[in-house]
């Protein structure tokens, strides 16, 4: 029996309260995959690639922008992907105040645009691609671009005044306005740009086929008691297998931004 | 108002109290409110440092790296811990904003981010001069409404990357200000009330005995002095009351014994104001009298001028008339001389030639007495009427002065006096005459009386006359003896004379003064000389003339 991996998970599924139920989650993996897991947050997606590239037998909870990169340059190896709204795909919302007059992306040129991480698909890859497409570099379009860490605090930034717009996961939006509604008589999304390939299960390199394998059936093959409860604590419909190819859109549209793969 | 307060006593007490309760309590209040001022800005700059410096230590990693979000948490969670901190009361200010720029001066984090967004030049303007500072915190008062403006650098490491700027409303402050001044205000109510007390006890501790003492003192010897109030005091107000009543009838007594004595007085005063209306009328009916012979004595002064004339003048045409008389006698004795001679045929050329020259001769001696004499009376007619005819008239007054001293020629003619009439021909006057008359007569007659010894020679009287400066001077001197020094002030006086039995009557020099001064409103003085008196009497010019 082989010692206990991490399981790293990052802004892409946590927020403010429901690490008891990641941790539900992970130990329902374990148990079902035999490979034994534990917890590791982390608060950004570089950080998330440290650690599996620092412990390459564990598996991480990813986006597809650094399950992207990180497959090419450490080996990280796809698991399996979860169903948003019974499909694998997920968008990026274009979110902001509704006392600005604004309609979309582009006419924020030289206001402050809020990201959750500058390897986040949805929160910096998507609005560069987007912006990109109307001839702007998001280098220099924003007067200022706050890092928020995660999505849930690009909202609030957004949301306090910090930001002006800001690009915010699909999932993570639906959540958080559950469970902080007012969020909701401020802002609205005045523009969706997607779908992308949704955020991935990933493994390191280390882990190997057999253990992968499994880990791909205990997720996809979940009893209906335990998919109602994934369901009930992440608001997903389950998991399917897809393969890597799956995220070359991701790829795509970082190189067509500028990131080095 | 100070009439109306120096009126009262009682005021003036009240006013010096209150003044001093006000001005030691104002004061006192005043550093007790200034001490607590002081302490309570102690506390608010304490209070802001600490802030400050928090601040600036716990953005110190964010605003290098410029974590704009976590920065923004950061002042967020400042500025919710100063609402928790204002709810239990530990707090003097409320935190109105907070700005955090990066050394451009650019705002990396504001708690207000939609009004200063993150990566604007940050506007607010800071007067340096203006800013106090303390461990390296700077303070900058008013530079809105009330409100404290800090400012502290932010460092990383040891260099400055940043500034935060925090403006506080020192609401909590003035807050307790407000309170302080409540509580000063309600001190300053009491105060008064206290001032009001005081006067009002004062009003019955004071005022009520001083207003009986006021009130008793105005009956003061009258014996029904009497103390109701001030009976039950037991300080010095009774005892200033017991003395007033004591005073009181020991005044009342001195009174009554004075009122006899004043009963006494009045009946001897009265006795003597009786005696005295009868002495007085005595001595009024006694003026009278001395009045009535004061007149006559004044007639018989003039009589006896007039008199006087009249003898001298009788004297002068006494001579003439004798002459006529004696040659109209010789005449007429000749002349039966002269007839008997014819009608006995003895008359001879000779005889009758003889008759005819004595006859010439002695008609021609009569007519010149006889002139002589006319011309006498004629003056003594024109100074006689003058004494008696009060009336004005024209005359020149040299030529009048010659007729006066022709009409005392018999006087002058046995004694060794020349008198000299050196008087200006054309002074032409039109005035009583025989005030002039008397003048010269009495000055002349005087100075035979008593200037001139009878064996003295060379006597002379130097009548002269002049206009000088409106006034006409008449000047008449003596080279006699003089007048003593100790007489000569009261020569003008009434019955004053040195020849009293020898014929003075001592009036004439003062009906002199009395013509002079009244009749013709001028001056007389006489004065001793080298060599006997000088006389100057002064006449307005304009009582001289007819216009």
């Amino acid at each position: 029996m082989s010692a206990e991996q991490y399981f790293v998970v990052s802004g892409v599924v946590v927020n403010s309260d429901n690490s008891e139920k990641i941790e539900h989650f992970i130990n329902m993996i374990s148990s079902k995959s035999g490979y034994k897991l534990k917890s590791y947050y982390v608060d950004s997606y570089t950080r998330l690639s440290d650690v599996l590239r620092n412990n390459p037998a564990s598996l991480a909870w990813t986006c597809g922008a650094p399950y992207v990169e990180d497959s090419i340059k450490d080996g990280q190896q796809l698991v399996a992907v979860p169903l948003l709204n019974k499909a694998p795909t997920y968008s990026s919302l274009i979110v902001t105040r509704k006392s600005e007059k604004a309609g979309k992306l582009t006419d924020f040129k030289s206001r402050v645009f809020v990201y959750s991480d500058p390897r986040s698909n949805s929160g910096y890859v998507a609005p560069a691609k987007l912006l990109k497409d109307h001839g702007q570099d998001i280098s220099h379009f924003f007067r200022v671009k706050v890092l928020s860490g995660t999505h849930e605090k690009s909202i609030e930034s957004i949301y306090r005044g910090l930001a002006d717009v800001g690009a915010i996961d699909e999932y993570v939006w639906n959540e958080y306005i559950k469970i902080k509604p007012e969020i909701v008589k401020k802002l609205h999304v005045i523009q969706k740009i997607g779908p992308f390939p949704f955020t991935p299960i990933v493994a390191g390199r280390d882990v190997n086929k057999n253990d992968i394998e499994k880990i791909k059936q205990a997720l996809v093959n979940m009893s209906k008691t335990e998919l109602q409860k994934f369901e009930k604590d992440f608001s997903m419909d389950g998991f399917v297998i897809k393969p890597a190819s799956f995220y070359d859109p991701i790829k795509e549209n970082m190189k067509y931004i500028g990131i080095e793969l | 108002m100070i009439s109306w307060l120096l009126s009262s006593f009682r005021r003036q007490v009240t006013l010096f109290v209150f003044l001093f309760v006000f001005l030691t309590g104002t004061v006192s209040i005043y550093e007790f409110y200034s001490s607590e001022k002081k302490q309570l800005n102690g506390i608010l700059i304490s209070q802001v440092t600490q802030l400050a410096q928090s601040v600036s230590r716990s953005t110190s990693t964010d605003v290098f790296y410029k974590k704009y979000y976590d920065l923004s948490s950061t002042l967020i969670n400042v500025i919710d811990n100063n609402k928790i901190a204002i709810k239990s009361a530990g707090s003097l200010f409320k935190i109105i904003s907070i700005a955090i720029v990066d050394k451009e001066n650019k705002i990396v984090g504001h708690s207000n981010p939609l009004k200063y967004p993150i990566g604007v030049k940050y506007t607010r303007i800071y007067e340096e001069n203006k800013k106090e500072e303390l461990n390296g915190v700077s303070f900058l008062w008013g530079d809105k409404k009330g409100f404290l403006s800090i400012n502290k650098d932010i460092t990383y490491g040891r260099e400055v990357v940043g500034y935060v700027y925090i403006d506080i409303d020192p609401v909590f402050l003035s807050l307790s200000e407000n309170t302080l001044k409540r509580n000063i205000l309600v001190l300053m109510v009491l105060f008064f009330l206290a001032i009001l007390f005081f006067s009002y006890s004062f009003g019955n501790w004071v005022d009520k005995p001083l207003l009986e003492l006021i009130e008793n003192i105005k009956n003061l010897g009258d014996g029904k002095v009497d103390f109701t109030f001030l009976k039950n005091r037991r300080d010095e107000f009774n005892a200033l009351a017991k003395a007033m009543v004591e005073a009181d009838k020991r005044i009342y007594a001195q009174n009554k014994e004075l009122l006899d004595i004043q009963k006494n007085l009045e009946d001897r005063v009265e006795q003597r104001t009786q005696e005295l209306t009868h002495k007085a009328n005595e001595l009024s009916l006694a003026m009278e009298d001395l009045k009535k012979y004061q007149k006559q004595m004044v007639e018989a002064e003039k009589m006896s001028a007039l008199g006087s004339l009249v003898a001298g003048v009788s004297h002068e045409i006494n001579t003439p008339i004798g002459v006529s008389l004696t040659g109209s006698t010789h005449i007429e004795s000749e002349t039966k001389n002269i007839l008997y001679s014819l009608e006995n045929e003895k008359l001879g050329k000779k005889a009758l030639k003889e008759y005819l020259e004595m006859v010439e001769e002695m008609s021609r001696s009569m007519c010149v007495s006889l002139l002589n004499a006319a011309n006498l009376v004629r003056s003594f007619k024109q100074v006689a009427i003058d004494q008696h005819i009060e009336s004005k008239r024209h005359f020149n007054l040299r030529t009048y002065c010659d007729e006066v001293l022709l009409s005392l020629h018999n006087k002058l003619t046995h004694v060794d006096v020349i008198v000299k009439n050196e008087i200006d021909e054309d002074i032409n006057v039109f005035t009583y005459a025989g005030i002039f008359s008397q003048i010269w007569t009495n000055f002349i007659i005087n100075s035979l009386l008593h200037a001139f010894d009878e064996n003295t020679h060379g006597n002379e009287i130097i009548i002269s006359a002049r206009f000088e400066n409106n006034s006409l001077i008449l000047i008449y001197r003596d080279n006699g003896k003089g007048i003593d020094e100790d007489n000569i002030e009261k020569i003008f006086e009434p019955f004053f004379t040195t020849k009293m039995g020898e014929g003075g009557s001592g009036l004439g020099l003062n009906i002199i003064y009395n013509l002079i001064n009244h009749k013709l409103k001028g001056d007389i003085g006489c004065s001793n000389k080298d060599q006997g008196i000088e006389i100057i009497i002064s006449i307005p010019e304009k009582e001289l003339s007819n216009e």
